[in-house]
């Protein structure tokens, strides 16, 4: 019995999508500026026209960095809380315990 | 060498003091003034070579400055056009025999660079005006657009 199966993996399927893509790429590719040539200082970044300085010397500001003015403007309140952070079960539960009592005491005078 | 329709529209300028003595360029910020205006034209001074297609430079250069003269226009995309601002920049000028000078600006380039020479001690807005003018029918001569 013929039947259509839709909604499942066909190896026709994916090679029609590569073709697909392929030649989509291909269009942008073209779009691209006939005239580059390749030279020596090309692809540097223009830095008023300095060398650009090595990778090494960490002029590269990475993904991490992102919200550094954010976490340097509040560092007086993230420095307590980054010490907070102990990573002891011990440490937290006295959090826990303190803070319930705290409440606690607050919710009797209330 | 098949230019592409954006030049039609407005030539974006970058400007390089290559070791001018500073009047070539007090004169092409003249010619951005209300009083010669060539923004009106669509020409506009940017600050990257990525962005220019027309490098203005001025000055002959010097041995400092040989580096960053050759990295620059290196640094502007094709199709693009040289102007050689002032009689320093195509001759070296009154600075031909100092210790400094590495040569006028069209021997350190390489041979396939568009070069339009604007002369003058120095230049003249007016003059500017009329090499960017040139440039622009360059431009179009190299698109194969003569008409």
């Amino acid at each position: 019995m013929n039947q259509i199966i839709v909604n499942e993996w066909h190896p026709l399927v994916l090679i029609l999508l590569v073709l697909i893509v392929g030649f989509v790429v291909y269009l942008i590719y073209r779009m691209g500026n006939p005239f580059f040539k390749e030279t020596k200082y090309k692809r540097e970044p223009f830095l008023s026209g300095n060398t650009s300085p090595e990778k090494s010397q960490s002029v590269h500001i990475g993904g991490s960095n992102l919200y550094w003015g954010f976490t340097q403007a509040l560092k007086r309140y993230f420095k307590p809380l980054v010490g907070a952070h102990t990573g002891l079960v011990n440490d937290y539960l006295y959090w826990l315990i303190i803070t319930m009592a705290i409440v606690m005491v607050v919710l009797y005078f209330v | 060498m098949k230019l592409s329709k954006t030049f039609d529209k407005a030539l974006w300028v970058f400007h390089v003091n290559s070791g001018s003595c500073n009047a070539c360029d007090i004169e092409i910020v003249a010619s951005i003034t209300p009083r010669y205006d060539v923004e009106r034209f669509g020409i506009k001074l940017v600050g990257t070579p990525r962005h220019a297609d027309v490098l203005l430079f001025t000055g002959p250069v010097i041995k400092k400055t040989k580096e960053r003269v050759l990295r620059i226009y290196e640094q502007t995309p094709e199709p693009k056009v040289v102007m050689v601002i002032g009689n320093c920049a195509s001759t070296t000028g009154v600075y031909y025999d100092s210790y400094a000078i590495e040569g006028p600006i069209d021997t350190l380039l390489p041979e396939e660079a568009n070069l339009i020479y604007v002369n003058g001690c120095p230049v003249r807005p007016e003059n500017i005006i009329n090499g960017v003018k040139e440039a622009w029918l360059y431009l179009e001569k190299l698109r194969g657009d003569e008409g």
